[in-house]
């Protein structure tokens, strides 16, 4: 991911009110994962599995928290019990971002299997999902996903592509 | 030593305004009778109960909280016990309620009825005050613990078994959900939930 794009998603994360970032690390997020945590401004909280990163961000939303789950695509497939389980079945808010691989054009063998599972699989979750495909649009994108997330009471997903992630 | 033995001294050691995640099934029924309270999340799925306590006690370091769990429940999310290490919540303190079986879906025997030493798993972990309760007057004095300030995990070796269920016990979902989190409103004096009056499409500008 381009510097512009790591230092526009932390801006947007504090303009959205985000609090509390837990991430397991993708190679798109690797930026972003030291800012946040190195800024007070978040609890950063580091997990060894998507699923356990899910029910965290539960457990700090119940808190008061405003949460967000940074994972990588293939992370997203581990986190989908959590994610259907206590999310979908309580209406719990939650802002998840995944640096999408996968696309047409992202060519290595194992990305292949992301291009088929990421969309319909958000889209069976109930998860609303929106492709940022521009850095300029970045910022704007998660302050629309955070404010939609408490107002529907529900996950919203951006997916990272195009110029944010080359 | 039976499970609703032990819930029922928890019941008694813990205060009021102590936030309590529940694992489901027979645990979640037992502390419903036992401690109904708007400060329980209750019928965590398999692999939830903890993560979600931890969670939790991350975003309110000043409160106390407590996860009920089980062995069949800890064990789908094993390192979640890992997570809980790394950071090391004061302010958590997490009950297995080991009864060697997946008790509610028909007893099949779990991995902890084969050797495995869910203790010894978060001592490895790096939970250093990790016990084994074994009976319950050995479980009412480890309680006492919970008094003390730091991160707590025991395991209680219980019996099979439960009490008997209503037909109607169940708590709804997205209804514990409102209780809680309005019951955290008023105690944090923070929102929650954070309903929106108004679009951003209609406010004016």
């Amino acid at each position: 991911m381009k510097a512009e794009a790591s230092e526009a998603i932390v801006r947007g994360l504090k303009a959205a009110g985000v609090d509390l970032v837990a991430m397991l690390p993708d190679h798109g997020f690797d930026r972003v994962q030291k800012s946040i945590a190195a800024d007070d401004r978040f609890t950063f909280v580091p997990v060894s599995n998507e699923g356990v990163g899910a029910g965290i961000c539960a457990g700090a939303f119940f808190g008061g928290k405003t949460p967000a789950l940074m994972i990588p695509t293939s992370g997203f497939l581990v986190a989908t019990w959590p994610l259907a389980s206590l999310h979908n079945l309580w209406n719990i808010p939650l802002l998840l971002m995944i640096p999408y691989r996968g696309e047409v054009g992202d060519a290595q063998p194992v990305m292949r299997t992301y291009q088929f599972t990421t969309e319909p699989i958000l889209r069976d979750l109930q998860i609303p999902y929106v492709n940022v495909s521009e850095i300029g649009k970045i910022e704007g994108a998660i302050k629309d996903a955070v404010a939609s997330a408490f107002a529907w009471q529900n996950p919203i997903c951006l997916l990272f592509s195009g110029e944010t992630l080359r | 030593m039976k499970r609703y033995d032990c819930l029922k001294a928890v019941a008694a050691a813990i205060r009021e305004d102590d936030l309590v995640v529940t694992n489901l099934g027979n645990t979640m029924h037992e502390w419903l009778s036992l401690r109904p309270s708007r400060a329980n999340l209750y019928n965590m799925n398999l692999g939830q109960c903890t993560p979600v306590a931890l969670g939790l006690a991350l975003a309110l370091p000043h409160r106390r909280v407590i996860a009920l769990d089980g062995d069949g429940n800890l064990l789908l999310n094993l390192v979640s016990l890992a997570d809980v290490s790394y950071h090391k919540p004061d302010n958590l303190r997490i009950l297995v309620f080991d009864n060697q079986a997946y008790e509610s879906p028909g007893g099949m025997p779990s991995a902890t009825a084969h050797g495995v030493d869910l203790v010894e798993v978060a001592k490895g972990c790096g939970i250093k005050r990790s016990h084994l309760v074994s009976g319950i007057e050995d479980f009412k004095d480890r309680l006492k613990l919970i008094d003390e300030s730091g991160l707590l995990f025991l395991t209680a070796k219980v019996e099979l078994g439960s009490i008997e269920r209503g037909e109607y016990s169940v708590i709804d979902h997205k209804y514990n959900k409102y209780l809680f989190a309005t019951y955290i409103e008023e105690t944090e004096k923070k929102p929650v939930l954070r309903l929106r009056s108004r679009s951003p499409f209609t406010e004016k500008h």
